[in-house]
């Protein structure tokens, strides 16, 4: 585990299983800007291997949702963009700028808040998401309905409709048609109970189990998160702070304190680290 | 029925087709992109003088001649969504004023421009297209005369309609219509060719408002007061609701109606005013119209 | 900060000002200058100038009220409106009305054409301001239509076609070319410098920040709906007046004049000249009015088919101009050609001043 004094360069990672592992996504130097003015994050370095579901950490404002988006495209009427450094897809930069092209290109994001077509119905949404060239949509399908077997009695609802719960699983489940690469999920705990929000991440390391997804997760509950994470940044005010295993991030008191928010007794004593034990404290 | 009464029922009924084959072109766009495209009036006129111009220069037969202008009005659809429009993204695509309000701006330009270019080339003379159709008429009911063009063009209007909502409602590309107006970017992050779409979009309006304009000069004259029932064709859509593609039948059968009575009780004179006044009473009482969803009201 | 400290911040632009250079400091400190010699200008222009100039000038004059108006709405509130012609040609009856059958004098007759501008003016918005802003287009639209038909009507009952007379003023020995010069002059001036100032208030920042997010602005305790009454009422007005000055300038008052073309052109003004400020309304009211003379200052060199041809349709070929200014400078240069302008004075004020010309550090 590293931790940055102030500015430069990515921290070293640990030496263990995640450099041993091909990477799918790499950040080299992120730097997203708003109307050209405003860094929303500087010199971001961060990857994803094969396989792994990588934590992405940090307070509200920190610049979790502007490094996907950096990961993901913007919309030139956003006003915002990736003003330096690259994104790798499997080792290669990625073509064009805009989500379209770099969604058929398998990194597919999970949004934070539009994250369904209200309007549509559940089986439209899941309709109208193009694959991936060269991607299994039939066997994405059927992952998702065995993921997520609540859906499949939703057909003709219109997703505007659906719970909180329900919606978000709507939308990892339009993600996972589309047979990504690798999978963006931005704040999938965000309006969902505690008991909701951890059987929902749970299903990401499943998913990960069946078909190999690879997933970064922005989380502000640090907790949660690392529940179901094997590796995780910490980004604070557009900069990563710190890296490391999920492992080391939670023996270390200090670094629980300073940048989870876990204190006292809500923190993870030194045995934790089991998945699944014990659910969520606090 | 008494005479009067008869003659608005008979006049309601070619208005209404021509109001409905407009009112698409109106509609469809409003449907695939929140932007009201002022320039629809100029594009049914200029649909009309293409067709004359196909008719009169190179003798082609009247049918082909539509075809050919309805393709032609389809291609400058295309192109003004992708030269211009496009290039107009404002900072939120949910139809708030600052989205539309350019747009709407740039469609003025845009028919001012067709208007005059229409104006320096052929002056405000009426022209004439043959009407490629039989001349038999009908008479349903007492009192009440249509000619066979009135029916095929009634008919092509419901063909047109009834296609109009089963595509938007049903086919892949409707869905996909539909996701990218309600979200571009969701839409975009799913991998669906917005832009792609709203070309579609533009082209079947311009298609639309050529064969409207076109059909009407049929029993009519080619001249620029066809961008007169071009702006009225808008209070149809109003009715119906603006969003909505199936509420254009309905509204084009009121506002014809309505139209039609008014000129019969205060003279021609009125038509443009009545309309008007309808518009501004729909605002009024019930925006949304008779079936527009619920993106026209303020949250 | 507080929701208070977070309003003062947003109504007085601190918010979003940029840092600062040393161009647009002395920029600042010229501009000024810049007004005090347009000003003299304008004063000095009838002893050199021709009537033909004076006219135009008039003209002018007349079309910077309508557009500074106009352009309240599409500039600064960000709304897309076509009621420049009916709100002008209610303000221009008005004024006759008053003038013709109440005798009221010119000044009180104008401020009536305003006020009756006004009233219509914030009788339509109301409505279309239930709904998406959007709506405001349609229902100006059925306002132009609904009340050139009364207008038309009312004109047929009363004085026909000639339309309304209005009494003429008489200004002594003067001039009556010169003497309205200075006169919509003074009325232009004033309009312009104090709408200047308008917008630089809370009004004018409240007005733009409800254009670009009404809820936000909303909850920072600007009260939305009177605002958005306050500046349909304040643009409407201005055209009411621009429309009654035009009917005494010309001593005639008749509907056809107060064409759809007429509003197209105060809008191809607000967009030519730059959306949202008052100098953009100016330099768009110049360009607009000043074209079809220019055009026709240049025709007179050209060979006698092609000129023939561009007499024939002036008045076609100057909207087709502004529908294709219109549409370039809202895909391309949205600040208009007050934007175009400044940048080139600054870039020609660093250059004379030695200093090359640096990017802005956060470019």
């Amino acid at each position: 585990m590293s931790e940055l004094a102030g500015g430069g360069g990515p921290a070293p990672p640990m030496a263990a299983s995640p450099q041993n592992r091909a990477l799918v996504l790499q950040g080299d130097g992120l730097q997203v800007k708003y109307t050209r003015h405003a860094i929303a994050i500087e010199d971001v370095h961060l990857s994803v291997p094969e396989g792994a579901l990588v934590a992405l950490l940090g307070a509200n404002g920190a610049g979790k949702t502007s490094t996907l988006r950096a990961l993901s495209g913007f919309m030139p009427s956003e006003q915002g963009a990736l003003t330096a450094g690259r994104v790798l897809l499997d080792g290669k930069p990625l073509r064009g700028s805009d989500p379209r092209r770099i969604a058929r290109q398998g990194i597919v994001l999970v949004p934070e808040r539009d994250k369904v077509f209200a309007t549509l119905t559940v089986e439209e949404n899941l309709t109208v998401v193009q694959t991936r060239r060269g991607g299994d949509r039939r066997g994405m399908r059927e992952l998702a309905f065995e993921v997520f077997p609540a859906l499949a009695k939703l057909g003709r609802r219109p997703a505007g409709l659906l719970s909180g719960g329900e919606r978000q699983m709507l939308a990892i489940a339009r993600a996972l048609v589309a047979d990504p690469r690798v999978l963006l999920v931005d704040e999938l705990s965000l309006g969902l109970s505690p008991a909701l929000a951890a059987r929902i991440l749970e299903t990401l390391p499943r998913i990960r189990d069946l078909r190999g997804l690879s997933v970064l997760l922005v989380e502000q509950n640090a907790r949660a998160a690392l529940e179901v994470a094997d590796y995780a940044y910490i980004l604070q005010t557009g900069r990563v702070v710190l890296e490391g295993e999920r492992r080391l991030l939670l023996d270390n008191e200090a670094v629980q304190a300073k940048y989870l928010g876990l204190t006292g007794e809500t923190s993870y004593g030194k045995s934790a680290g089991h998945r699944g034990e014990g659910g969520l404290h606090g | 029925m008494p005479g009067s009464v008869q003659n608005a029922i008979a006049a309601a009924i070619p208005l209404a087709a021509t109001y409905v084959i407009a009112g698409l072109a109106w509609a469809i766009i409003f449907r695939a992109s929140k932007i009201f495209n002022f320039a629809t009036a100029q594009f049914i006129v200029l649909g009309a003088y293409l067709a004359y111009c196909l008719t009169r220069d190179a003798h082609i037969p009247v049918w082909l001649a539509l075809i050919l202008a309805a393709a032609a009005m389809a291609l400058i659809g295309a192109l003004t969504q992708t030269i211009f429009m496009r290039r107009l993204l404002d900072a939120s695509g949910d139809g708030s004023a600052q989205a539309s309000f350019a747009p709407v701006i740039l469609t003025f330009g845009l028919a001012a421009v067709i208007e005059h270019v229409l104006s320096i080339s052929f002056g405000t003379g009426p022209e004439y297209i043959a009407s490629p159709f039989p001349k038999t008429i009908f008479h349903p009911f007492s009192g009440v005369v249509l000619t066979s063009a009135n029916v095929i063009i009634g008919v092509i209007a419901l063909v047109l309609w009834g296609g109009s909502v089963l595509f938007i409602r049903l086919s892949k590309w409707g869905m996909q219509m539909r996701a990218a107006a309600e979200q571009p970017l969701l839409a975009s992050q799913s991998g669906i060719n917005v832009n792609g779409i709203l070309i579609g979009a533009w082209a079947a309006a311009a298609v639309m408002a050529a064969i409207a304009g076109i059909t009407y000069s049929y029993s009519s004259v080619v001249s620029p007061d066809i961008g007169n029932i071009g702006l009225r064709s808008l209070a149809p859509v109003i009715v119906g609701g603006m969003d909505s593609v199936t509420g254009v039948l309905p509204g084009a059968i009121i506002v014809a109606l309505a139209e039609s009575f008014a000129a019969v009780g205060f003279g021609e004179s009125v038509r443009d005013a009545a309309v008007q006044v309808v518009i501004l009473a729909v605002l009024v009482v019930r925006p949304s119209g008779l079936l527009g969803g619920a993106t026209v009201r303020r949250p | 900060m507080s929701g208070q400290e977070t309003k003062q911040a947003v109504l007085s632009g601190d918010a979003n000002r940029a840092p600062e250079r040393s161009a647009d400091r002395s920029s600042r400190l010229a501009r000024p200058a810049l007004f005090c010699a347009g000003f003299l200008a304008l004063l000095v222009i009838p002893f050199i100038a021709n009537s033909y100039f004076l006219a135009i000038a008039i003209s002018i004059f007349i079309a910077v009220i309508g557009s500074v108006g106009t352009n309240l709405i599409l500039g600064v509130a960000g709304q897309a409106s076509i009621g420049t012609a009916a709100l002008m040609a209610i303000g221009a009856f008005a004024t006759a009305q008053t003038a013709v059958y109440y005798h009221w004098p010119f000044l009180a007759a104008v401020l009536a054409g305003g006020v009756a501008s006004a009233v219509i003016g914030v009788l339509i918005a109301i409505p279309a301001m239930r709904v998406r802003g959007l709506y405001l287009i349609i229902a100006t639209l059925a306002l132009f239509y609904v009340a050139t038909f009364l207008l038309t009507r009312y004109q047929a009952a009363k004085v026909g076609d000639t339309g309304f007379l209005l009494p003429q003023l008489t200004f002594g020995n003067l001039n009556p070319l010169v003497s309205w010069y200075y006169i919509i002059g003074a009325i232009a001036v004033v309009v312009v410098l104090v709408m200047g100032n308008l917008l630089r208030t809370r009004f004018g920042r409240a007005w733009s920040a409800m254009a670009r997010d009404e809820v936000t602005t909303a909850v920072i305790g600007v009260r939305v709906r009177a605002e958005k009454i306050r500046v349909f009422a304040v643009s409407s007005f201005l055209i009411g007046i621009a429309g009654g000055l035009y009917g005494y300038y010309t001593g005639d008052v008749t509907i056809g004049v107060f064409t759809l073309d007429l509003a197209i052109s105060y809008i191809a003004m607000c967009v030519i000249g730059g959306l949202g400020s008052v100098a953009g309304s100016v330099l768009g009211a110049v360009f607009v009015i000043g074209l079809p003379y220019l055009v026709t200052q240049l025709t007179d060199q050209l060979p006698a088919t092609q000129a023939a041809f561009m007499s024939n349709h002036v008045f076609d070929l100057e909207v087709v101009v502004y529908g294709i200014a219109i549409v370039g400078f809202l895909v391309w240069e949205r600040r208009g050609l007050a934007h175009l302008l400044s940048r080139a004075y600054s870039i020609a004020w660093s250059r004379l001043s030695g200093r090359r010309g640096t990017e802005a550090s956060s470019e």
